[in-house]
């Protein structure tokens, strides 16, 4: 994987393996924001409480900003799977193209990827936490898209203006 | 010249009308990079990067710190925010 910084934002290139798991995370975070989340405990972590020593205010809080914020981070895994699903159409349109190195343009759409990556890690480090002895595969997943995460960041790190 | 009794007026204005101050706290994470909490700092406050880099390490070494006060509306967007970019946030009375 390596990330590069283009006139149009950033690009990040990978083989296709590394853009399929990034799909399939997203599909899966986009599904699990449909689905509510009553019951699950990926919920308390994506929407933490903004009054942990006060149900009453944690819950009118909760009732006012909740269903932007599942807009807003719905929004951020529909980019990404855009962003990706793209590359897959140009991919199945030329047989002359080297699949495990295209670039998927992330853009200026960075803050949305940077946020779907904090989501995904947050989801990922819980199941880590609750499978018994660990998950390799998960672990590795999630410390792959701390990398990913970084590369961004690093790669778009001048576009933002510094207030000092 | 002040008198006594507008003295005392005025000092008893400045209690009553003294709003309650309120926090955004933000709260240190396993998941979160020490980079991108800085960049949200920036991004999102316009705090100075050597700003945003110490109100970020106060929440790495002590676990929290204060990234705002005013009122509670204004620290409720905050944490609203926060929690879009993935942080812990919380809200609070000034202690």
């Amino acid at each position: 994987m390596h990330i590069t910084r283009e006139s149009g934002g950033v690009g990040l290139t990978c083989a296709e393996g590394e853009r399929e798991l990034i799909l399939v995370f997203a599909a899966q975070l986009n599904e699990t924001l449909v689905s509510g989340m009553h019951g699950d405990p990926a919920r308390e972590l994506l929407f933490p409480s903004a009054y942990p020593d006060d149900p009453v205010e944690a819950e009118q809080f909760s009732r006012y900003t909740h269903d932007a914020l599942v807009a807003t981070k719905r929004a951020a895994a529909l980019e990404v799977i855009k962003a990706l699903l793209a590359v897959r159409n140009i991919d199945s349109d030329n047989e002359n193209v080297d699949i495990n190195n295209m670039v998927v343009n992330i853009g200026t759409n960075i803050w949305q990827w940077l946020t779907f990556l904090t989501d995904v890690r947050r989801v990922l480090s819980q199941r880590i936490a609750d499978a018994e002895g660990g998950d390799e595969s998960l672990q590795e997943a999630f410390d792959w898209f701390g990398i990913l995460h970084e590369g961004i960041l690093a790669a778009s790190d001048d576009s933002v203006s510094d207030a000092s | 010249m002040t008198t006594t009794l507008e003295q005392l007026d005025s000092d008893q204005q400045l209690q009553v009308g003294s709003p309650i101050l309120w926090q955004t706290v933000v709260w240190d994470d396993p998941v979160n990079l020490m980079t991108y909490v800085t960049r949200v700092f920036r991004s999102y406050f316009g705090y100075s990067r050597a700003e945003a880099e110490r109100l970020m390490l106060l929440v790495h070494h002590e676990g929290r710190a204060v990234v705002a006060s005013g009122n509670r509306e204004e620290m409720e967007r905050h944490v609203q925010a926060l929690h879009g970019y993935g942080l812990l946030a919380t809200v609070s009375k000034e202690q």
